[in-house]
């Protein structure tokens, strides 16, 4: 997932444009610009499809993959399960500069998750962290997202988080053992950062937690990353890691479900 | 079975490969499909009637000895100062649409005639994350430049005073000018110069001007820059990552020449300090590696000075330095009558010149002595909110700057002989070149023509080479584009950590403490 995430990099990277004295790509931008900044039936259009400051942002996602949701909960890495997560997250602006904001960011989930004749697993997660939400035009569009919607002037919303704590609390039923006995499994993402840029119609996200740690019942040591991609309100998601301590294991899940845009965030101003 | 129909095992092949291509492309299709917008309608564009001048064009009130706009205002000054009639006098960039190509229509008044140029921040904070240079309540992430149109540079007269060094490593001055030589009544412009391309000056007033912005207080600093008469050719642009309605951030960045009285007012000698070159770049919220370059007109850069001591008999001395490309030639002409003086360098492509320029007056006062005028009464009040956030933030970064030069200073405590290695590589020693000078000549210099503009004069032609007496009409007539030159420019900290940090654990260290700096 790293090697991956690394390529992905790279290859942004090497998108970088690079112009001459003043190209036409900069000139189309600087048009762009203007025309957002003028043209306010063009404006609105895109703010129909594309919300500069949603209050609420729902993902409903069906979940599949390897036997725990986050490679935390069980060792036992051969069986497959499936799932539902349920998550909402919203920005509270503290300070707004034009059409970027920054503030705080929360969120909360619901998750089950369930090894047939394994385990079955609720429970939630908490995000806290900071947010950076910029609407307007992209100064960077590499040709491959040209090529799936081409447009000469487009605007996008860009949200960069990095949630500081994310905190799980799950309830694991072990199903093998015939008592079928309860553990609390509590774990805690530290420092996760992550990105969504949103066009008019599709959009996609990464994130990257390398702080991945379960307190209790022992203490475990995992690293994931996540891609998601989303068409109209269709959401396809990968989300990949490792576990690291105490022992090494990888594990993946694929999500499919929708994603929903709902009420105006409040920002200073508004 | 007939024997046409059968098929071949390879043919089977291709034709599995040509249906999974089949289904390949479909599939693409759809996603396609799926993926594109609905055709949207294009709204109505209004026409405009010809506006004679749009409110953000330039207007020449003349121009200088090289050919370019002197002194140029904003087309909605120009209009109003007229009384232009039907004619733009709002003054507000937000409501007004930038042409920055010729095949854009605006759907609201056009705020320029002729297209200006775009300079955006390529750096990867900006374009991966939006983190840099993207807070403009206008989305523009850099500079917007009158250059190309306008041959790519215009000269102002007026006052300088010092502002601070910034983080872009930018000697940042502050250009007041009176309602007469401004681009609008009474304004105050940016003046942006980066230090590292004029660093080995050695010109006294550089020399102590870089060892003061390095090494001192912003207050030291100002007090030694003062507020000086100066003569700057260079870039016109806006910094419109801070543009907003209230605060338009004008700027000349790079600039290309200047010429700056460091003698007092009522002395006997008149000082100059000079410099031109016919590149550099625009600072950190600007395409990365890009130099702009200056194609002078016929190599040559030309400068009128006023002389402002007061005594009849002028005598004028000079001494001149050269970095870069070649050997550029400098001469003098004064002419008693004017009481002025021009400088005339013939400066080779990629070639920088920078020196001193002494006017001498002695014997009885002359009748035509120039009165030293007043600079205008700006200064702080063009200071908006928006550029005291921006000190907040040059504050956090000086601090940060503060916190290397401390380390370099423990660095250097430890091996005070390959710190002294790193100051002359780095720092420079004020190195200097060849520069031939010819013995300065007496005689009447014909300020460049002009003729006065109307309302109904359009907007006129930024530079029309046939009225400007010194150029050379028979040679090219025609304005060049820019010689290409490499991009990327090599540091001489790069060149010293590139040749010293393998050999010695101090450079080692300096050049770790650099590398973070930079980070």
């Amino acid at each position: 997932m790293l090697r991956f995430l690394i390529v992905l990099f790279l290859a942004l990277a090497w998108h970088n444009p690079v112009f001459a004295q003043v190209d036409p790509e900069e000139r189309r931008i600087a048009d762009c610009i203007d025309r957002y900044n003028t043209d306010v039936p063009f404006r609105a259009s895109a703010a129909a499809n594309i919300p500069e400051n949603p209050g609420l942002v729902v993902l409903l996602r069906a979940l599949g993959g390897t036997s725990t949701a986050d490679g935390l909960e069980t060792a036992d890495p051969n069986h497959f399960g499936t799932g539902g997560r349920l998550d909402a997250d919203t920005l509270i602006t503290l300070s707004r500069s034009g059409h970027t904001r920054i503030g705080i960011t929360a969120g909360l989930s619901g998750l089950t998750y369930w090894v047939p004749d394994r385990s079955v697993a609720y429970g939630g997660e908490l995000r806290l962290g900071i947010g950076r939400r910029r609407y307007g035009v992209p100064v960077f569009e590499p040709a491959f997202l040209r090529l799936l919607q081409p447009s000469t002037c487009r605007f996008e919303r860009m949200d960069l988080t990095i949630d500081l704590v994310r905190w799980r609390l799950l309830g694991l039923t072990d199903l093998i053992s015939p008592e079928r006995p309860k553990t609390l499994v509590s774990g805690i993402g530290l420092i996760v950062p992550s990105q969504r840029i949103s066009f008019e119609g599709w959009g996609w996200k990464w994130s990257l937690s390398l702080l991945d740690f379960r307190l209790a019942p022992s203490f475990h040591w995992g690293a994931s990353g996540s891609l998601e991609w989303s068409l109209s309100a269709l959401v396809l998601g990968l989300n990949a890691g490792a576990h690291f301590a105490p022992d090494l294991r990888g594990f993946a899940t694929l999500s499919a479900g929708v994603r929903f845009e709902v009420l105006e965030g409040w920002s200073p101003g508004s | 079975m007939v024997p046409g129909l059968v098929m071949a095992p390879a043919l089977r092949s291709a034709m599995a490969r040509s249906t999974h291509i089949s289904i390949c492309l479909a599939a693409v299709a759809i996603i396609a499909l799926v993926a594109c917008p609905k055709p949207t309608t294009e709204p109505a564009r209004p026409t405009f009637e010809r506006a004679p001048i749009r409110r953000y064009d330039l207007v020449r009130r003349g121009y200088d000895h090289n050919g370019f706009a002197l002194n140029p205002q904003f087309g909605w000054h120009f209009n109003r100062e007229n009384g232009c009639v039907n004619s733009d006098t709002a003054s507000n960039p937000t409501t007004c649409s930038w042409r920055f190509s010729e095949d854009h229509v605006p759907t609201v008044t056009p705020c320029n005639t002729l297209i200006v140029d775009p300079d955006f921040s390529n750096q990867w904070s900006t374009w991966m994350f939006g983190i840099t240079c993207s807070d403009s309540p206008m989305l523009y992430t850099g500079h917007i430049n009158w250059g190309d149109s306008y041959r790519g540079a215009v000269t102002y007269e007026g006052w300088l005073s010092w502002d601070e060094y910034a983080p872009d490593n930018d000697y940042n001055f502050l250009l007041e000018t009176d309602a007469q030589h401004g681009p609008s009544s009474e304004s105050v412009m940016g003046v942006e110069i980066d230090e590292r391309e004029i660093r080995d000056f050695s010109t006294a007033w550089f020399s102590q001007l870089h060892e003061k912005a390095l090494k001192e207080s912003t207050d030291t600093t100002k007090q030694f820059v003062g507020r000086r008469e100066v003569v700057l050719t260079g870039l016109l642009g806006i910094d419109a990552e801070h543009l907003s309605a209230e605060v338009l951030h004008l700027e000349l960045h790079p600039v290309y020449a200047m010429a700056i009285r460091t003698s007092e007012d009522n002395v006997d000698t008149d000082v100059w300090a000079v410099f031109a070159r016919d590149e550099g770049n625009e600072g950190f919220c600007s395409h990365r590696g890009r130099d702009h370059v200056l194609q002078w007109p016929n190599q040559q850069y030309q400068v009128e000075l006023p002389i402002r001591c007061s005594k009849a008999k002028i005598e004028a001395t000079s001494s001149f330095c050269s970095h870069g490309n070649g050997v550029p030639e400098v001469s003098l002409t004064v002419d008693p009558q004017r009481r002025v003086s021009l400088v005339s360098v013939e400066l080779p492509s990629g070639g920088i010149i920078e020196g001193e320029l002494q006017l001498k007056c002695s014997g009885v006062a002359s009748a035509r002595a120039r009165e030293t005028p007043a600079p205008p009464a700006v200064g702080e009040k063009a200071k908006s909110e928006e550029r005291r956030r921006m000190e907040r933030w040059f504050s956090r970064t000086q601090k940060r700057q503060d916190q290397v030069q401390q380390d370099l200073s423990q660095v250097c405590r430890a091996d005070p002989a390959e710190c002294e290695v790193y100051r002359t590589w780095v720092v420079g020693g004020g190195s200097c070149g060849d520069v031939r000078t010819s013995p300065p000549q007496i005689e009447s210099i014909e300020p460049p023509p002009s003729e006065p503009l109307t309302c109904e004069s359009y907007l006129p032609p930024p530079f029309d080479p046939n009225k400007v007496a010194a150029f050379d009409a028979s040679a090219k007539v025609e304005p060049k584009k820019p010689p290409s030159r490499p991009q990327t420019k090599r540091l001489p900290e790069d060149d010293y950590c590139d040749k010293r940090a393998k050999q010695n654990k101090t450079a080692a260290a300096i050049c770790l403490i650099l590398r973070h700096e930079r980070q």
